[in-house]
């Protein structure tokens, strides 16, 4: 056989060489990210109760804990930690600002933004980043995996002072849902991976289950599932830095 | 003998000349016995220094912990040490154990207002420092009570530096934020009892004392991170480590045994630094010494040349020739290092007693008193080393001696 | 020695030194017999080589040729250990300095040579005393040389040449330093201690008056013998 028909036959059965991913149109890429931002979905006010569990890498591995979520619009979050020995401890944000409160301290300690809960989740990651007020889309572009077809947005924060300079937020096309969040620092060093694994029935996008990698430093992986939540009123008390009545009555049986 | 007795006497021909060298003599072995004097001093006042100001002769932790943090005083992470509360008491019926106080090492947050800094905070029991003999060396305010502290009113000492820099007195309420031992955090309000220097302008910044008790409570754990022991004397230290070490054999989880040498890599490094500085200037003195000295054996030597041609014309072998040269040479040594040595005594004694003040070392708060600290080894070494200087000298005019022909030496003039 | 061996027998000597780039022939092939028991004046100028024929003599030097015999050894060929032996048992040396060690006593000059060699404390005195004695010095024997007269010197120095009994002394211009009479007194010393003892002398001089009294005379002149008359 001559070498030209024997190329002919063996051309086809090489892999196809890989190409640069199709970009996507900037107005297709700002739709899907506002279809996919979930935080933006979440309910005005609403009390959700979480289990934080750290997966097993060594015996110095904490314990799974249960914490307890009350929001109020954008800017109030207080965090309840309910194991017996955490009672009487808050985690409060204000307005982007993280408070800790505990029983042996009789004011408010200021805490990181980025302070992680079990050492594995932050506060922007449990209760999700609203990507489309605070993120700018860089770059859209197609991407694959075993699912199917991707949508990887490159957002860059509007704030220089946001935790997360940058993010790649993968979104699948088919359920306009998250896949997975990456959050690079300023660098571009990938600092956290949050992986949405399970979503509540429903149509309002509600994740049930996360994974959150730490890239950084403990390089933990830990799982955050849902447990309940419910829409209610959430009293404004509850998230005032120096008087701790509302919360006490949280504490009661 | 009479060698000896010939190299006297002819010591004494050109007295001017031997009393110049013997106050070369002299000057260098006062050289050499003040500054061994300084640098033994300097060893034991850093290493005393050491031991009491916190890190104790011997500390016993468990093994994986050494294993994992090194030897480090600076080791902090999870307490580990269960139980040591028995074990404190084995380990203080040992002989020369003065006490042994458990310690819990951990990393925080400390805050006043809107200032914080990240600290190194030390849980101690104040009783049993104070039982070792460990020196707290206060800029104000008092130490930590004894007792251990009710909920509610925990006390902390300050690095002096870290109380400036939060601008934290005695009296101020400060909030220490830290890690449970489940990896949860935790905050604890702590009232300043006192501030404290360690002597280090950058651990001054950085350090925090509480309670063992107060540590415990933040870190919600019984535990220790280790038991520091505290000696009756330094020098038994090895001795009471093997002690320790077999009172602990067999034990699981083991524990390693580790002593202040390997917890102080600094000490090694400075002792490696002044006696290299100590063989340095001994080489400048060796140098001018044996520089100065062999000029003058060898004036002497060839002022001489018509005798020693006499000597070795009725018998004197040239072996005995050289030893009379050398005689010489080494009453030189033995006359000058021992003058030396009597003037040093007296300066010695008489800088100790002036209380000079030095001013302080790279990165430390403050000076120390200048004082000498020469043992009867020093006064000994600096004759033998003189000694030995001297028979160099004499190298080069016993050489020429030996090459001497007689009848050219007896016709000299 | 073989009976009626001559002490010394030099034949055809030589002996040259460097001065700078200057070669001196100190010796030019020196012939001379010497018996034991001789009393024997080397006389000649200055320069013509009686220092340098003690020198060979007395083994404080070797030879470049010719060949020098003591007793029958070959003087130029005794390693540095006979050489010291021979110094010390053999010969005895009185210089025209004295040549006194300053910082010992006139007893500790003469005991010196015993002391060396090893002698025992008790032989050592009673020898340093007689020997002090037989110069006439018994009562100056704690005197440092610069407390002695130069008579006084010389006759320490003559005493340390003889307290080891040796078979030859040789005297280098032992009166040159002192004066008439001190150096006659010298002479007539040297002269009894070898009708006394039966010691050998070998006396380099230019004093007339040693030389006449000389029962024999050997007169060198540029390194040769010129003359060897009377003794034997």
């Amino acid at each position: 056989m001559t070498p030209i028909p024997l190329l002919a036959l063996v051309i086809p059965l090489l892999p196809a060489a890989p190409s640069a991913p199709a970009p996507i149109a900037p107005a297709v890429a700002a739709e899907i990210l506002r279809t996919s931002d979930v935080a933006s979905f979440a309910p005005e006010s609403f009390r959700a109760r979480l289990r934080i569990s750290p997966l097993h890498e060594s015996a110095e591995t904490p314990d799974p804990m249960d914490v307890e979520v009350w929001s109020l619009g954008d800017a109030k979050s207080l965090v309840r930690f309910l194991g017996a020995k955490e009672k009487g401890k808050y985690l409060l944000r204000l307005d982007g600002t993280v408070w800790f409160l505990a029983p042996g301290a009789r004011k408010p300690v200021k805490v990181g933004a980025a302070h992680r809960l079990r050492g594995g989740a932050s506060l922007d990651e449990l209760l999700g980043i609203r990507y489309t007020r605070d993120y700018a889309i860089e770059g859209a572009t197609e991407g694959h995996d075993a699912q199917g077809p991707l949508v990887v947005l490159d957002l860059v924060a509007r704030d220089k002072r946001a935790p997360y300079p940058k993010v790649r937020y993968v979104v699948r096309r088919s359920t306009q849902r998250p896949v997975r969040a990456e959050y690079m620092l300023r660098s571009g060093k990938t600092s956290s991976v949050v992986e949405f694994l399970e979503w509540e029935a429903g149509s309002r996008p509600v994740a049930r289950k996360l994974l959150l990698t730490d890239n950084l430093g403990s390089r933990l992986r830990t799982e955050v599932t849902l447990l309940e939540m419910e829409e209610r009123r959430i009293p404004d008390g509850l998230f005032d830095l120096q008087d701790p009545a509302e919360r006490k009555k949280l504490e009661q049986p | 003998m009479k060698f000896a007795v010939i190299a006297l006497r002819n010591l004494a021909r050109n007295r001017r000349r031997t009393l110049l060298s013997l106050l070369i003599i002299a000057a260098g072995t006062i050289v050499a016995l003040l500054t061994s004097g300084f640098i033994r001093f300097s060893f034991f006042g850093l290493r005393e220094a050491i031991i009491h100001g916190g890190l104790g002769h011997l500390e016993v932790a468990p093994a994986k912990d050494v294993e994992a943090g090194g030897a480090s005083p600076e080791r902090s992470g999870i307490p580990g040490l269960e139980g040591w509360g028995d074990l404190r008491g084995r380990i203080e019926a040992a002989p020369h154990v003065l006490g042994a106080g458990a310690v819990v090492q951990f990393t925080g947050m400390i805050s006043k207002g809107d200032r914080s800094a990240a600290v190194l905070a030390v849980g101690v029991e104040p009783d049993r420092e104070r039982l070792m003999r460990f020196e707290l060396r206060l800029r104000g305010g008092s130490n930590l009570p004894d007792a251990p502290p009710d909920e509610g009113d925990d006390a902390v000492l300050l690095g002096a530096t870290l109380a400036r820099q939060l601008g934290a007195e005695p009296g101020d309420l400060l909030t220490l934020l830290g890690l449970t031992a489940d990896g949860a955090l935790n905050a604890l309000d702590l009232r300043v009892a006192g501030l404290f220097t360690t002597g280090l302008q950058d651990v001054d910044s950085r350090i925090i004392k509480v309670h063992l008790a107060s540590a415990q409570r933040l870190l919600g754990t019984q535990n220790a991170t280790s038991l520091i022991v505290g000696l009756d004397d330094t020098a038994r230290t090895d001795e009471s480590r093997a002690a320790i070490e077999g009172l602990l054999a067999g034990r699981e989880p083991s524990l390693a045994v580790v002593d202040w040498r390997t917890r102080a890599p600094f000490y090694g490094q400075v002792v490696s630094l002044y006696l290299g500085i100590f063989w340095f200037l001994g080489s400048v003195i060796f140098v001018l010494v044996c520089l100065s000295t062999s000029n003058t054996l060898m004036m002497s030597v060839m002022e001489r040349i018509r005798e020693i041609g006499t000597l070795l014309s009725i018998g004197t072998s040239r072996a005995q020739v050289a030893a009379i040269i050398l005689l010489e040479a080494l009453w030189l040594g033995l006359l000058g290092a021992l003058s030396g040595d009597l003037l040093g005594i007296v300066l010695v004694s008489v800088i100790n007693a002036l209380g000079i003040q030095m001013p302080p070392p790279p990165g430390a708060t403050s000076g120390i008193e200048l004082h000498l600290a020469a043992a009867p080894v020093d006064f000994a070494a600096a004759v033998g080393m003189m000694l030995v200087i001297l028979g160099l000298a004499a190298a080069v005019p016993v050489g020429i001696s030996m090459r001497l022909r007689i009848a050219d030496a007896l016709r000299h003039v | 020695m073989a009976p009626g061996r001559p002490l010394f027998e030099a034949a055809g000597l030589r002996k040259s030194y460097r001065l700078g780039a200057v070669t001196i022939d100190a010796l030019r092939g020196v012939d001379l017999t010497v018996d034991s028991g001789e009393f024997v004046v080397v006389a000649g100028p200055s320069g013509c080589g009686k220092t340098t024929l003690f020198n060979l003599l007395g083994a404080l030097d070797a030879p470049d040729s010719g060949s020098l015999l003591f007793e029958g050894d070959d003087l130029g060929r005794l390693s540095s250990s006979e050489r010291t032996l021979f110094l010390r048992r053999k010969v005895g040396f009185v210089f025209q300095s004295f040549n006194l060690i300053p910082v010992l006593t006139a007893y500790e000059n003469v005991e010196y040579p015993l002391w060396i060699d090893g002698l025992g404390a008790p032989e050592r005195q009673r020898r340093t005393k007689d020997a002090l004695a037989s110069v006439g010095l018994a009562g100056r024997m704690h005197q440092r040389p610069d407390q002695l007269s130069g008579g006084e010197r010389q006759r320490v120095a003559l005493a340390r040449g003889l307290v080891h009994d040796p078979r030859v002394i040789l005297a280098d211009e032992p009166t040159a330093n002192l004066d008439s009479g001190t150096g006659a007194e010298i002479v007539e010393l040297l002269a009894r201690t070898n009708r006394e003892r039966g010691t050998t002398f070998l006396i380099a001089t230019h004093d007339a008056a040693i030389i006449e009294k000389s029962p024999r005379r050997v007169r060198l002149l540029d390194g040769r013998v010129v003359e060897d008359g009377g003794g034997r």
